[in-house]
């Protein structure tokens, strides 16, 4: 069978879905989906061959009750990757932006859980991904040569700011902040510091392929030249994106103009999306090829060592 | 002569430069591009017969202050109006609003439009954390409507958002800007506003800041039931009734997306001057080979020209 690689999955431990429910962030059918029969059903619907875990996290956890969050979730998800032989993968859930509770997750979650990388929100309190006080976890990471896999929320100062229509933060400020930490990771010259990263952006890079003309003006300022020799597409062509939420010709086509093939994952965002629509709407869109396509679906499999 | 009309094109009277500089929005050796005449010598370079000045963005000072507010606007548009007539063919001008002040707003509105003979009015993607679309400004837009007005927006970063990122010393032009126009759109099409009020026409700038790559989000947001009760023929036919600059958008992927989602009827030439030179803008839209001969020719003035009288 194919390989069919879905980075972005998520899932939560169970005794946590009530909870999160009762605050609005999953809805009662998500918390069905979340299932291990119902997940494995979907992933079998859409073909998806391996998914990689990773849970949400909600802020209204917080200190303590947030380093529990991060090492239950974490417990569940290694047991779904002993108890699926291969179907699942598992992006650690860290108690950022607690430091140290992360720099202990990391030392937990790669020796003892073997995860097959992190998950990292792209804002924690206003802070973005390359802000200097997450320096000490990159350079962990970047040790370990850890994948990491990154995906956005609403940031503090955007929350539901659009007050009088009916929009997720989803549809807008997810994919400003992608931008945000993209950008904050590459010119805060983290990046250069911590060369053996992986890092996925989610939905096709947020909004940064639109803005690209923006970043290319900045390729040259004398801050940023030392940090991106060869401009800043080089740059970004050396991330990994997926493809959820991103079901359109127009992004699809965008990020492929923009990105080598050998850098674009299969994404679904489940429970928010089924594996079978996404595969379906990423052959209607038009934009690959069925060899095209394959690649895709098979690319997020390359950065797993487990899974190869 | 071939006709290429700019629609993004930043001015301001001159006395009003040194706050502008001192309030971070424009450095020193834009201010010093920022008169008629190298204005004019940009506008000869880059093939550009006529350009709508509007100012830069002003400052938050100046938008919470009612006072300032009001002077900002009258000041520009006097000396816009000034330059209309002193270069007769070359310049045109978006009335700037003392925006958030609504009765003021509209005494402006009759004074630039009626008297100063404005091509249209200028507009911020938001004021003060309320963006157009907002309930507030109902009888801003109600007025124009009325009017049929040319309305012409730029971004700003809003308070929620000005220089987010600490780490990293660039311009909230390179990402704020771009979400703050989505959001905009997103409020005059899911809020009510663009069906409500039919006979205005909206250019918004930069390619409709980064919405036609979230063009997915919209048509999901549009399929909530409240949303698609009010968009009878889709969220994509509201944005299609738009127009939009190509102003920091002149790269194939770009220029690609805009192509797709709204097609290029609607899409008029802008520099962004003095942050983009006219020739450069020029070259770089011929050189993403996105554009034919015919779609150049439409963005350069066919498409804007039927909504500026003057200049026909």
């Amino acid at each position: 069978m194919a390989a069919r690689v879905d980075v972005h999955h998520h899932l939560v431990a169970p005794q946590f879905r009530a909870q999160l429910r009762d605050w609005g962030v999953l809805t009662p059918g998500q918390v069905l989906a979340m299932d291990d029969q119902a997940t494995l059903a979907d992933m079998d619907q859409g073909g998806v061959t391996l998914a990689v875990n990773s849970a949400t996290l909600p802020e209204q956890v917080t200190g303590e009750a947030r380093r529990a969050y991060s090492r239950a979730n974490n417990e569940y998800m290694a047991k779904l990757v002993g108890d699926y032989k291969g179907r699942f993968g598992h992006f650690a859930n860290l108690p950022l932006p607690d430091v140290d509770g992360a720099l202990k997750e990391i030392e937990y979650a790669f020796d003892t859980l073997k995860v097959d990388g992190v998950h990292l929100i792209t804002s924690y309190g206003d802070h973005w991904l390359g802000d200097k006080i997450f320096d000490p976890v990159f350079d962990e990471l970047n040790r370990r040569k850890a994948v990491i896999y990154t995906h956005p929320h609403g940031p503090h100062c955007t929350q539901d700011i659009l007050k009088e229509i009916d929009i997720r933060d989803s549809s807008i400020e997810y994919g400003t902040d992608t931008t945000r930490a993209l950008v904050n990771l590459l010119f805060s010259g983290t990046l250069t510091r911590c060369p053996n990263l992986k890092v996925i952006w989610s939905h096709g890079g947020g909004t940064m392929p639109f803005l690209v003309e923006r970043f290319i003006r900045m390729e040259k300022a004398p801050r940023y030249a030392p940090l991106m020799p060869k401009g800043f597409v080089a740059e970004a062509r050396k991330f990994f994106y997926d493809t959820a939420q991103i079901l359109h010709s127009t992004p699809l086509l965008a990020l492929k103009d923009l990105i080598p093939l050998s850098q674009i994952c299969y994404g679904t965002d489940y429970p928010w999306r089924g594996s079978k629509e996404c595969v379906d709407k990423l052959k209607q869109s038009g934009v690959f090829t069925d060899a095209e396509l394959a690649t895709i679906d098979a690319n997020g499999g390359a950065l797993f060592p487990r899974f190869k | 002569m071939a006709r290429r009309i700019d629609v993004h094109h930043h001015l301001a009277a001159p006395h009003l430069l040194p706050g502008l500089i001192d309030a971070g929005i424009l450095l020193k050796h834009d201010a010093e591009a920022m008169t008629a005449a190298h204005a004019l010598d940009d506008m000869d370079k880059g093939g550009v017969t006529t350009a709508i000045n509007s100012p830069p963005a002003p400052p938050h000072a100046v938008i919470d202050n009612r006072d300032r507010a009001i002077s900002f606007a009258r000041e520009n548009n006097e000396y816009f109006a000034r330059l209309v007539s002193d270069h007769k063919g070359r310049f045109g001008f978006f009335a700037a609003l003392p925006m958030p002040y609504v009765d003021a707003v509209l005494k402006e509105i009759e004074y630039a439009l009626d008297t100063l003979k404005a091509d249209g009015v200028y507009l911020m993607t938001s004021y003060q954390d309320h963006w157009l679309g907002d309930a507030v400004f109902a009888p801003v837009f109600d007025e124009l409507n009325r009017r049929k007005t040319l309305i012409y927006t730029h971004p700003l970063s809003p308070y929620c958002c000005t220089k987010p990122l600490k780490e990293v010393v660039m311009p909230d032009a390179m990402i704020e800007f771009g979400t703050d126009t989505t959001r905009a759109i997103a409020n005059m099409v899911f809020g009510g506003t663009s069906r409500r009020c039919p006979d205005l026409r909206v250019i918004w700038s930069h390619a409709g800041g980064t919405m036609p790559f979230l063009i997915y989000r919209f048509l999901k947001t549009a399929g909530i039931p409240v949303n698609a009760q009010k968009l009878p023929q889709g969220v994509v036919h509201e944005l299609k009734r738009f127009y939009y600059d190509t102003a920091q958008a002149s790269h194939p992927v770009l220029l690609t997306a805009l192509k797709q989602v709204v097609g290029l009827e609607h899409t008029v030439f802008g520099s962004d001057y003095p942050w983009g030179l006219s020739p450069t803008c020029v070259a770089e839209l011929e050189a993403a080979g996105v554009l034919s001969a015919d779609e150049m020719r439409a963005i350069d003035y066919a498409n804007i020209l039927p909504l500026l009288p003057r200049f026909q």
